[in-house]
C-alpha cells in the first residue's frame, strides 16, 4: 500500500574540506502508514555537532510518528478540525525530546581536542551570549512527511522543501509549508528559542500520491520550476521501478551537488502503490 | 563504456543562482573631476575581471544606482557579460535618502530580485565623498527592515576625508566595512578589491553561505568579505596606510 525511501549524500564542498555529512534522513512504514524525514545540520562553525543533531531529529521524528499513529483513534474523528492543535503537540513533543537527546549526547560525549577551540569561541567566551545554550551546537532543520490511509501531513521547521504529488499527478509545494523569511542560506532551527512558533504544518485528507522531502542542498540546486519538475520525474520513476529509481537517484545526487549547491543532499519520500 | 543516461539528469538541468551587485554611487557636484573620473576608470576595468568570477556557481549581474539631486537607476540588474560601462558625470546635491528609498523598493521578489533560479545574498557597494543633503535616517530604517538588505554584503568606500563616515557606517552596520580612499589611485584599487572580493565570496556555494541560523542577523558573507578585503589591503602599502592612519591628507 505504501513505500518509502531515503538517501543522504555528502556534499561536494564537504568532500573538498574533508567534513562529515551533516544531513540525515530516514523512513519507516507500518501497516497503515508510511513516514519519511530529512534533517539538515546547520554546519556553520558554531554548529559543530549538527550532524549528530540531524540524526537525532530524524530518529526522534520517525519514532514520534509511530506513537502518534498508534494512538490515532484519540484524535482521528476530529483531525480535520483540530489538526493544528494535534500537530503542534506533536511538534512540541519532538522539539522537547530533541533538546533532551542532544543535551544527553553532550553529557555523554565530552568536548574533544579538535572541538575545543570552537567550543571556547562560541560557548564559553564572554561574548557568547545566547549561544551558550549548547543545543545550538547541534542545530538542525527537520521535515517529516506522513501518508496514512485516510490523511497525510507534513511538519517542518527550517529550510528545505516538501513537495506533494496530488491525485491528478501535479506536484506542488503546499503553501503552509513555505516560510518567506527563510532564504539566502538563513534558516529557523530546532535549536531556536522560539522553536514552536517556527514550525509549519500541512494537513490533507486528499489521497496524495506521494510526499517528497528535500534538504536545501537539493532545493538550491534547482530553480523553483525545475525543482518541481525534478520531483515529478522522481515520483514517476519510483512508481515505475523502485530499485532502478533508487539507483539513479544515488548516482545523480553526488553529481548534482558538484554541479549545483555543493551542499549535503537528502531526499526522502513516501508514496502510495496501487 | 559510456555511462547510461540517468533520467534524473536528463530531465532537469541544475540552475545557477544569481548574484546581484548593487553599486550605489554618489554623483553629487563634489564628486566631479578626479573622483568621478577614478570611479569611471575603475568600473570600466573591473568588469572584464568580474566576468569570470561566477563560474559554475552563479550568474553575476550588476545594477547601478546613482544619486545626486534625486536618485535614479542608471542600470537595472544586467548580466556582467553584456554590461558596457558608460561614463557617468557628477553634478548637484547628495540625496542619499532618495537612493536608499529606491534601493529598498527594488530589493524585492516583486521587483529586481524575481529570478526563478534563486539568488545568492546580494552585494551592496556604496561610494560617496560627502554628507547627505536630504532626509536619510527614516529611509535607512525602512531599508534595514528589508530581508535582502539585512543579509546583503554591505561595503562602503569613503572618498576622501570630508566623507561622513558615520553615515556610511550606519549603511553597512559595521565600521570595518567602511574603507577610506585618499587618492584617485587608491580609489580605483579599492573599487576593484571590494568588487572582486565580495563577489567571489558571495557567488560561491560554500559553507559560509549556507546553514546560518535565522536569528543571526548579520551576513556571514559580509564578515568574511570584510576580513578578506582587509587582508588584500594590507598587502598594498598605500591602502594599508589608510587602514590604520586617520590623518592622511587627501590628494583628489
Amino acid at each position: 500500500m505504501f513505500r518509502g525511501f531515503n538517501i543522504s549524500v555528502r556534499g561536494a564542498s564537504h568532500i573538498t574540506r574533508d567534513a562529515e555529512c551533516q544531513d540525515y534522513s530516514g523512513y519507516a512504514c507500518g501497516g497503515n502508514y508510511c513516514a519519511a524525514a530529512v534533517s539538515d545540520g546547520h554546519g556553520g562553525e558554531r554548529h559543530f555537532r549538527s550532524g549528530a543533531g540531524a540524526k537525532a531529529a530524524v530518529n526522534i521524528g520517525l519514532e514520534a510518528v509511530k506513537e502518534l499513529i498508534a494512538n490515532e483513534e484519540d484524535f482521528l474523528p476530529s483531525m480535520e478540525r483540530r489538526y493544528q492543535t494535534v500537530l503542534k503537540q506533536f511538534a512540541g513533543y519532538i522539539s522537547a525530546k530533541w533538546v533532551d537527546d542532544v543535551v544527553a549526547h553532550f553529557n555523554e560525549n565530552p568536548i574533544t581536542q579538535s572541538e575545543r577551540e570552537l567550543y571556547e569561541k562560541y560557548y564559553l567566551s564572554d561574548n557568547a551570549g545566547a549561544e551558550q545554550n549548547i543545543t545550538a551546537m547541534y542545530g538542525a532543520t527537520l521535515i517529516i512527511g506522513v501518508i496514512t490511509r485516510s490523511y497525510a501531513f507534513v511538519v517542518q521547521i527550517g529550510d528545505g522543501a516538501c513537495v506533494v504529488e496530488l491525485e491528478d499527478g501535479n506536484c506542488v509545494i503546499p503553501p503552509p509549508t513555505l516560510d518567506e523569511r527563510l532564504f539566502l542560506g538563513y534558516t529557523t532551527s530546532l535549536c531556536d528559542a522560539n522553536v514552536l512558533g517556527n514550525f509549519r504544518f500541512y494537513y490533507s485528507h486528499d489521497k496524495l500520491k506521494a510526499i517528497v522531502l528535500s534538504t536545501d542542498g537539493v532545493v538550491d540546486s534547482y530553480g523553483k520550476n525545475n525543482f518541481l519538475k525534478f520531483n515529478k520525474t522522481l515520483c514517476d520513476l519510483f512508481i515505475e521501478n523502485h530499485d532502478e529509481a533508487y539507483y539513479n537517484l544515488s548516482d545523480w545526487l553526488p553529481r548534482l551537488s558538484a554541479r549545483g549547491s555543493k551542499d549535503d543532499m537528502s531526499v526522502a519520500c513516501v508514496y502510495r502503490v496501487e | 563504456m559510456a555511462r547510461a543516461i540517468n533520467p534524473l539528469e536528463a530531465a532537469v538541468e541544475p540552475a545557477k543562482k544569481e548574484l546581484v551587485i548593487f553599486f550605489i554611487i554618489d554623483r553629487s557636484g563634489s564628486m566631479s573631476g578626479t573622483k568621478i573620473g577614478a570611479v569611471n576608470t575603475a568600473m570600466r576595468e573591473v568588469l572584464p575581471v568580474l566576468r569570470g568570477i561566477g563560474g559554475s556557481d552563479a550568474t553575476i549581474k550588476i545594477a547601478i544606482l546613482g544619486f545626486s539631486t534625486e536618485a535614479y537607476w542608471i542600470s537595472p540588474p544586467a548580466s556582467v557579460d553584456e554590461f558596457i560601462w558608460e561614463d557617468i558625470t557628477a553634478v548637484g546635491w547628495t540625496d542619499f535618502g532618495a537612493a536608499l528609498n529606491m534601493l529598498c523598493e527594488k530589493m524585492s521578489r516583486k521587483e529586481f530580485l524575481n529570478s526563478g533560479t534563486g539568488y545568492a545574498a546580494p552585494v551592496c557597494i556604496l561610494m560617496s565623498d560627502g554628507q547627505p543633503t536630504d532626509s536619510w535616517i527614516a529611509p535607512l530604517e525602512l531599508l534595514r527592515q528589508n530581508n535582502w538588505f539585512k543579509l546583503a554584503t554591505k561595503i562602503a568606500i569613503a572618498i576622501g576625508n570630508d566623507t561622513d563616515k558615520k553615515v556610511l557606517t550606519e549603511f553597512t552596520s559595521n565600521p570595518q566595512a567602511v574603507l577610506v580612499s585618499h587618492t584617485p589611485e587608491d580609489l580605483k584599487k579599492l573599487i576593484k578589491i571590494v568588487t572582486l572580493t565580495s563577489s567571489q565570496i558571495g557567488s560561491k556555494n560554500t559553507a559560509i553561505n549556507v546553514g546560518n541560523v535565522f536569528t543571526d542577523r548579520n551576513s556571514a558573507a559580509q564578515q568574511f568579505a570584510v576580513s578578506a578585503i582587509t587582508t588584500s589591503m594590507q598587502s598594498d602599502p598605500d591602502l594599508a596606510a589608510s587602514l590604520y592612519d586617520d590623518e592622511i591628507d587627501d590628494d583628489f
